[in-house]
C-alpha cells in the first residue's frame, strides 16, 4: 500500500498538470460567462448588420466585460499572443463601431470569432 | 492577462515535471556518452525554460517535448539493460588501449583518442610511469580505467596475512538536534544507551548536529559547538 502511494502521488501530480495545460482552469469560469462570449459576438454582428450603432456600442461594452471575466480562466493554457489578439481586435472594433464603419466592424468581429475558436479548441 | 502569475504556474509545472522525470530516470548515467549527456542536459533545460517563460506559445507542446525526450532516454536505458548488442551499436563499447604495458595504437586511433588525452587521464589518476600499467581501458564516457601490474598495486591486509575487522555502515541517530527514532531500532540501540553516551560527552540531543553509530556501537558525535584547535 505504501509503495502504491509513492507511485500514485507523481501520477496524480502529472495528471493535474496535464489538466491545467489542457484548460482545466477554464472550466472554473462559470458556464454562463463561457457561453456568453460567442453569443454576444452573434448579437453584436446582428446589430452591426442592421446598423443599430447605439445598441451595438452597448453590446460591445458587454462583450468587453465578458472577455475580462474570461481571461483569468484562459490565461494558464492559452498563448499570450492569442489573448492579446482578441484585446487588439476589441480595440479596433470599438473604433469601427464609433465610426459606424460596417465593413471593418464585421471584419474585426469575424477575426475575434476565429481567435475564440482557436482558444477553445 | 496576469503574466507574472502565469509564469509562476508554468514554472511550478516545469520544475515538478523535471523532478518527477529525473526520479523516473534514476541514477544511471544516461548513456555513458559525455558529450551526448551534455547536449541532452542543454536540450531538456532549454525546453523546460521555454515551458516556464515563453508565453508566446502554449505550455502543452513544451511539456510534450520534455516527456518525449525523457521517454527516449528511458527507452535507451531499457535497451542497455535488455539488449546488450543494440546498446553497443548505439553507444559503442569500452576499448582496451594498453595491454600488458603496450599501447594499442590502432585501438587509440579507432576511437579517435590521442596519446596526450590518454597520458593526461593517467596523470590525473596519479600514474606518471607507463611501466606500471598492466591494462588501460577507455570507457564509453571517455574516462580511462587502469589496472596496474601486480607489483605496483597497493598492499592490502590480505597480502600481510592480517585479518581485519569487518566494517559496517553507519546509521544516523541524530540530525540537526532531532533524534531519529526509527534508526535507533535499526542500529539495535535504545534511547537509554544514547542518552548515557551523550551524558559522557556532556551533551544534550538538541546540542548535537550529527550523531552516527556503526556496527560496533561506536558513536560519532558532531555538536554545534565546534572547537578548532
Amino acid at each position: 500500500m505504501k509503495k502504491a502511494k509513492w507511485y500514485l502521488i507523481p501520477i496524480i501530480v502529472l495528471a493535474l498538470f496535464i489538466a491545467v495545460m489542457q484548460g482545466l482552469y477554464f472550466y472554473f469560469t462559470p458556464q454562463p460567462v463561457r457561453e456568453n462570449f460567442p453569443r454576444q459576438i452573434e448579437t453584436l454582428k446582428k446589430d452591426i448588420l442592421a446598423s443599430h450603432w447605439e445598441t451595438a456600442s452597448g453590446d460591445l461594452n458587454k462583450l468587453e466585460q465578458t472577455w475580462k471575466k474570461i481571461i483569468p480562466g484562459i490565461q494558464l493554457h492559452a498563448e499570450k499572443d492569442a489573448i492579446d489578439n482578441i484585446k487588439i481586435n476589441l480595440g479596433r472594433l470599438n473604433g469601427s463601431v464609433k465610426a459606424k464603419d460596417q465593413g471593418n466592424a464585421l471584419s474585426e468581429l469575424g477575426e475575434i470569432n476565429e481567435h475564440w475558436n482557436n482558444l477553445t479548441n | 492577462m496576469n503574466e507574472g502569475l502565469v509564469v509562476v504556474v508554468r514554472s511550478i509545472i516545469g520544475f515538478f515535471t523535471l523532478l518527477i522525470f529525473a526520479r523516473v530516470l534514476g541514477r544511471q548515467q544516461i548513456s555513458q556518452l559525455t558529450f551526448f549527456d551534455y547536449v541532452l542536459g542543454i536540450t531538456i533545460g532549454s525546453i523546460a525554460a521555454s515551458l516556464s517563460v515563453d508565453l508566446s506559445s502554449r505550455a502543452w507542446p513544451h511539456w510534450v517535448g520534455l516527456l518525449t525526450w525523457t521517454a527516449a532516454v528511458f527507452l535507451l536505458q531499457l535497451v542497455s539493460i535488455k539488449w546488450r548488442q543494440a546498446f553497443n551499436y548505439l553507444v559503442s563499447e569500452p576499448t582496451v588501449v594498453i595491454m600488458n604495458g603496450q599501447i594499442m595504437e590502432d585501438a587509440l586511433s579507432s576511437i579517435r583518442y590521442t596519446t596526450s588525452d590518454l597520458l593526461g587521464q593517467l596523470r590525473d589518476k596519479g600514474i606518471f610511469d607507463l611501466n606500471q600499467i598492466g591494462f588501460a581501458v577507455v570507457e564509453t564516457n571517455g574516462k580511462v580505467s587502469v589496472l596496474l601490474k601486480p607489483e605496483f598495486l597497493p598492499v592490502t591486509p590480505r597480502d600481510m596475512n592480517i585479518d581485519p575487522q569487518a566494517n559496517s555502515l553507519s546509521t544516523e541517530l541524530i540530525y540537526d538536534g532531532v533524534i531519529i527514532e526509527s534508526n535507533l531500532e535499526k542500529a539495535k540501540v535504545d534511547r537509554l544507551w544514547l542518552d548515557s553516551e551523550l551524558n559522557r560527552l556532556n551533551l544534550r540531543p538538541s546540542e548535537v548536529f550529527l550523531a552516527t553509530v556503526d556496527g560496533d556501537k561506536k558513536l560519532y558525535v558532531d555538536s554545534y559547538r565546534d572547537r578548532i584547535v
